[in-house]
């Protein structure tokens, strides 16, 4: 992580252009941590939105937790690169229309929703986690959700 | 010939109480600090930030009805400014534990209370160029390293970077 005020003090000279590069560099690696992040969080979000509705909770927490996923669903977006990532863009998007059902009605959700909510959440975080091949497990996922919802 | 360290630290000192401005600038500078720059407005602070990368941000927390939050996390979100690894430390006069919490979340390096000692200031300078926090990320937070604070705030601990 670059340091300006460490490197000045070792006297090791660094150029605006040195800096920016590092700085580019440094952010590059915390884009993709935060991804992680995020798609980590979605998921046990997504687990506990299930708990809180099987036990009856259809406010408060819950409500909190499903604007929650739709924040860091668009943090996501804004960060994966979307010339590679439009399936797992369109996976987002699935997970937040859903989620956005669910907060308009969250009494009438039924298990089989909660159960296609968890699996997309568990498939943006492996999508996000493994960039091989992620982008066609993205295309696939979308494609069973879309029929499955049919 | 450039100017040696730590006269060649670039600061950028936000504070809208001119009397405490010029009495710690003079203090810095005494201590060898030449490179402050200070401001009296936030927007004209942030305004130097955008066209220059300083290496330390000093910003009185008060300043513009707690804007400085949202600039800070903007900062270290690269959405402001050209580093967001510059180091900042933000001065609060008897902050409440609502108010640190926010700082702390917003990615400050420090906090120190008011009214500010120079020493207290060299000594986080002198931290900083030493042994700077890394980065910590999780979902909600980008900035220094937060586990020394973790015991007054509650967060989620991340990866450090």
């Amino acid at each position: 992580m670059p340091n300006t005020v460490g490197m000045k003090s070792r006297r090791e000279m660094v150029s605006q252009r040195e800096l920016e590069e590092l700085v580019h560099s440094v952010m590059g690696e915390i884009n993709v941590e935060r991804l992680r992040q995020d798609a980590r969080q979605i998921a046990r979000l997504v687990i506990r939105i299930a708990d809180l509705l099987h036990d009856g909770h259809t406010n408060g927490t819950l409500r909190a937790d499903a604007v929650r996923i739709l924040a860091i669903i668009l943090d996501i977006k804004q960060r994966l690169p979307s010339n590679v990532s439009a399936h797992t863009v369109e996976l987002c998007d699935l997970l937040a229309a859903m989620t956005q059902e669910l907060m308009n009605d969250p009494a009438s959700v039924e298990d089989r929703v909660l159960a296609l909510l968890a699996a997309l959440s568990d498939a943006i975080f492996a999508c996000i986690r493994e960039r091989d091949d992620s982008e066609e497990f993205a295309r696939k996922v979308v494609g069973m959700v879309r029929n499955s919802s049919r | 010939m450039a100017e040696p360290y730590p006269a060649n630290l670039d600061i950028v000192y936000a504070e809208g109480d001119q009397r405490l401005r010029h009495n710690l600038r003079a203090a810095l500078n005494h201590n060898g600090y030449k490179g402050i720059r200070e401001f009296a407005q936030l927007d004209a602070a942030v305004g130097a930030i955008k066209l220059t990368a300083p290496d330390i941000f000093l910003v009185d927390g008060g300043m513009s009805n707690g804007d400085s939050f949202e600039i800070i996390e903007n900062l270290r979100h690269h959405k402001l400014g050209r580093n967001p690894f510059l180091s900042v430390i933000v001065s609060c006069e008897a902050p409440d534990g609502q108010t640190v919490s926010k700082f702390i979340n917003s990615g400050v390096d420090y906090l120190v209370v008011k009214p500010v000692a120079p020493s207290q200031l060299i000594q986080r300078f002198r931290m900083i160029a030493k042994r700077r926090k890394p980065f910590e990320v999780t979902s909600d937070y980008i900035g220094p390293d937060r586990s020394d604070f973790m015991k007054d705030v509650e967060a989620e601990g991340g990866t450090l970077i």
